[in-house]
């Protein structure tokens, strides 16, 4: 044993071990994604906890209704950012979490260094309008967010009295403030991507977004206890930091971020690339230590007393996390076999896992496996970027049969589509006038499907293959476009799936059985989400950063060891 | 109107579609013209004469019929985003291009990159010669209409007069809302029931 504690795995043995794209892409299994140890929250919490990063609420100037302005300076090694949140006093009647809504309970921005009072003053024409107002480039990320009016009323009350909330009532929601849109990379004005993506901090996807919400977190806790001083005055008291910890920040996700997948191939291909690596590498190697067994089983236990916590009223997904804890019970069994003692134990338990277990359960284990390697695997956090403009030309010296071997190849399910069927095009995807957000359309029931974006791959790989087979085979394929321009998309596209295995969903979106959460599900996983909360096919909510480090403790605590928290001994199953 | 790059890239690609060029096509006009702006050069402005110029016109009217010595159309200037694409998918290119008649040439320039190491442009009053750094541009670039361009490969350029400059570029109102409403024919109306249905929701937030 140990000498396995060092064997590395064999590279050619990774390569084997790797799940295919026809295994992993569908969207039944992408919608059952979870966390691992290389989602973005994580390796953000990682980072800043290696490099030492302070955090500070520079300014705090919020009236007794609760309106205002805060500011938080998170530093780093090589640069500042600040958060810059502008409370509001909403009226229940304008709560709303659509992207229709016109206020919020507070609105932030993150701005790139620390902002003047001026940069404040501009900020406070611009951010409280959010999609309405104009952003600049000094500002990274925009981004707002609304009560669970229950749980923040509920959290400032008892502390305006001097004692601590229910934590009954706190893991039911999970959070005081919900985001309901995180922007970043150019949006209303804000910087574009490439103006920080060379920084080493900043460079990895999403992790300016995910740094905001990391300090929205703090911020919906230092409003809800300055409610709390206003309410009780000197009765009141702090949140306990224990029970603070259990709060994460909410997160309304809708239809706006589903198409993101379709249109980022190189992006999506690098994360899915990232963690089947993962996946592979702890399959390939050929023994267990007792202390990643160990570790193991605690992560396990510790995952299992956490479904208490998943709340969801959706009955496919409440009856999916229920299947989820039988999952965990025959794993626990299956364990007792000694099948982590034989050779390639982690593989024998993938292989066990995908026989026996549902998608929900299967990805979770993957998920599990992953998280006692950090050594092995933590590397892969950092390949996860990628520029959509590296592989956007198209290779037009390509023979158009050699093109359509390729497209039989890799789009093999599409083909054997048949999109002359009803069902099989019930669905489009297309961008309202009113808020020019992307939405999704009855094709046989509604107008507008004239207009549909060109998000059906499969259908649009299908219908360029129809028109290839009248070509002479040597055609090169830059003559063929030249005259059909409309292929343009579907000729990248496959020449893309042949470059980038995992940068397609191999799954028909326009479909009358497709459901967008699984999208959804898929990114957010990879953000770090967790709870997933379905409130119908086509948008969910979720809770971020639950359970993790505030700032002002991560230096003193373990800054990765949140995504299945333990509270209480009794709590294990 | 002051916009990120992606905003300029996202109204250019949209309003290429708009203006009737199928969606692939579009979304490599949209990099052109943003590649320009990130340049300070005046891509919005070449991408609005184009559209304008060959508003609702099939492709098949806006490409050369010939390629031979001379790339030509007979019923009208060529786009130059088609004939852009077409000698980016040639890839490395070793002779000289020659062209009658393209509508906005500018907008070839980012198509070329791709095509030559380096690589210089020639059309009535107006040579661009590329380097590392950028380019280097000797008189006006903006021509509505040439009508002879010939893009061949080159020294590259001592210096650059424009060079890569990621962030903020300022349009012109009156051209931002003019690719605006182009953007615009691709948006489809909402009704009520698309309101609640299209976006999935309808419930109180209230909770």
């Amino acid at each position: 044993m140990a000498d396995a504690i060092l064997a590395l795995p064999d590279e050619a043995r990774v390569g084997e071990l790797m799940r295919t794209p026809q295994e992993v892409m569908r969207l039944a299994r992408m919608g059952a994604s979870h966390q691992t140890r290389l989602s973005f929250m994580r390796a953000i919490l990682r980072r800043v906890k290696r490099e030492g990063w302070q955090v500070e609420c520079t300014l705090w100037d919020v009236d007794e209704k609760g309106v205002g302005v805060g500011v938080y300076e998170a530093r780093g090694p090589e640069r500042t950012y600040s958060l810059i949140a502008y409370a509001n006093d909403l009226p229940p009647e304008k709560r709303s979490d659509r992207v229709i809504a016109t206020e919020w309970d507070a609105t932030f921005a993150l701005f790139d260094g620390v902002p003047t009072k001026a940069d404040i003053d501009r900020l406070r024409g611009n951010v409280p309008k959010q999609e309405a107002g104009r952003c600049a480039a000094s500002e990274l990320v925009l981004s707002r967010a609304n009560r669970s009016v229950r749980l923040f009323d509920h959290v400032a009350d008892c502390l305006s009295q001097g004692r601590q909330p229910d934590v009954a009532e706190i893991d039911k929601v999970g959070y005081l403030m919900r985001t309901t849109a995180v922007y970043g990379n150019g949006k209303f004005g804000l910087a574009d991507r490439d103006l920080y993506a060379a920084r080493e901090e900043a460079g990895g996807p999403f992790r300016v977004e995910l740094l905001a919400v990391w300090l929205i977190r703090t911020f919906t806790v230092d409003i809800v206890e300055h409610m709390a001083r206003i309410r009780g005055g000197a009765d009141a008291v702090p949140l306990d930091p224990e029970i603070r910890r259990r709060l994460g920040v909410g997160n309304s996700t809708g239809l706006g971020m589903a198409p993101f997948l379709v249109t980022h191939p190189a992006l999506l291909n690098a994360w899915i690339t990232a963690r089947e690596t993962a996946l592979a590498r702890v399959r390939a190697l050929p023994a267990a230590s007792s202390e990643t067994i160990n570790r193991f089983r605690e992560q396990l236990d510790r995952a299992h007393a956490g479904l208490e916590r998943w709340h969801t009223p959706d009955e496919r997904q409440s009856e999916r996390v229920c299947e989820l804890a039988g999952d965990f019970d025959k794993l626990k069994t299956h364990l007792e076999t000694g099948v982590l003692e034989g050779a390639e134990p982690w593989n024998e338990l993938y292989l066990w896992a995908a026989a026996n277990l549902t998608l929900e359960g299967q990805e979770a284990v993957c998920s599990l496996m992953i998280e006692p390697h950090g050594d092995l695997v933590d590397d892969l956090a950092g390949d996860m970027a990628a520029d959509e403009r590296q592989v956007f030309s198209i290779d037009g010296k390509m023979r158009v049969d050699v093109l359509a071997g390729l497209a039989a190849r890799h789009f093999d399910w599409a083909l054997a589509t048949d999109f002359n069927l009803a069902d099989q095009t019930a669905r489009f995807w297309y961008v309202s006038e009113e808020k020019l957000e992307p939405r999704l359309g009855e094709r046989h029931e509604e107008d507008g499907a004239e207009l549909e974006q060109r998000l059906g791959i499969g259908r649009e790989v299908a219908r360029m293959m129809a028109v290839l087979e009248a070509e002479p085979a040597g055609t090169l394929l830059a003559e063929f476009l030249l005259r059909h321009p409309e292929h343009r998309h579907a000729a990248r596209r496959v020449q893309l799936a042949a470059k980038l295995p995992y940068a397609e969903i191999h799954d028909n979106v326009l479909s009358a059985t497709m459901m967008p959460i699984d999208m959804l599900r898929c990114k957010l996983a990879f953000f770090g989400a967790s709870r997933f909360d379905p409130k119908s096919d086509r948008w969910v909510r979720i809770t971020m950063f639950a359970d993790a480090p505030f700032p002002d403790e991560i230096a003193e605590m373990d800054a990765d060891d949140w995504a299945w928290p333990l509270f209480d001994e009794a709590q294990l199953r | 109107m002051i916009v990120s790059l992606n905003e300029a890239e996202v109204m250019a690609m949209k309003a290429a579609w708009g203006a009737g060029r199928p969606w692939g096509l579009a979304q490599e006009a949209g990099r052109a013209m943003s590649t320009l702006e990130a340049l300070r050069l005046p891509g919005a402005a070449s991408l609005l004469d184009l559209l304008i110029a060959s508003d609702g016109v099939p492709c098949e009217k806006l490409r050369p019929q010939s390629t031979q010595a001379e790339w030509w159309q007979a019923d009208r200037p060529m786009c130059p985003a088609l004939v852009g694409a077409f000698i980016s998918d040639l890839g490395a290119q070793s002779q000289a291009v020659k062209l009658r008649q393209v509508q906005a040439p500018l907008l070839l320039v980012p198509f070329c990159l791709m095509a030559f190491d380096n690589v210089v442009f020639n059309w009535s009053g107006c040579t661009i010669r590329s380097c590392d750094e950028g380019f280097l541009v000797d008189g006006a670039p903006d021509a509505k209409v040439a009508d002879q361009v010939s893009i061949d490969s080159s020294e590259p350029a001592k210096e650059a007069t424009h060079r890569w400059q990621p962030g903020a570029v300022d349009i012109a109102d009156d051209i931002w809302e003019a690719l605006s409403a182009f953007a615009h024919r691709t948006y489809v109306p909402a009704s009520e029931a698309s309101r609640l249905k299209g976006a999935g929701a309808g419930l109180t937030d209230n909770d």
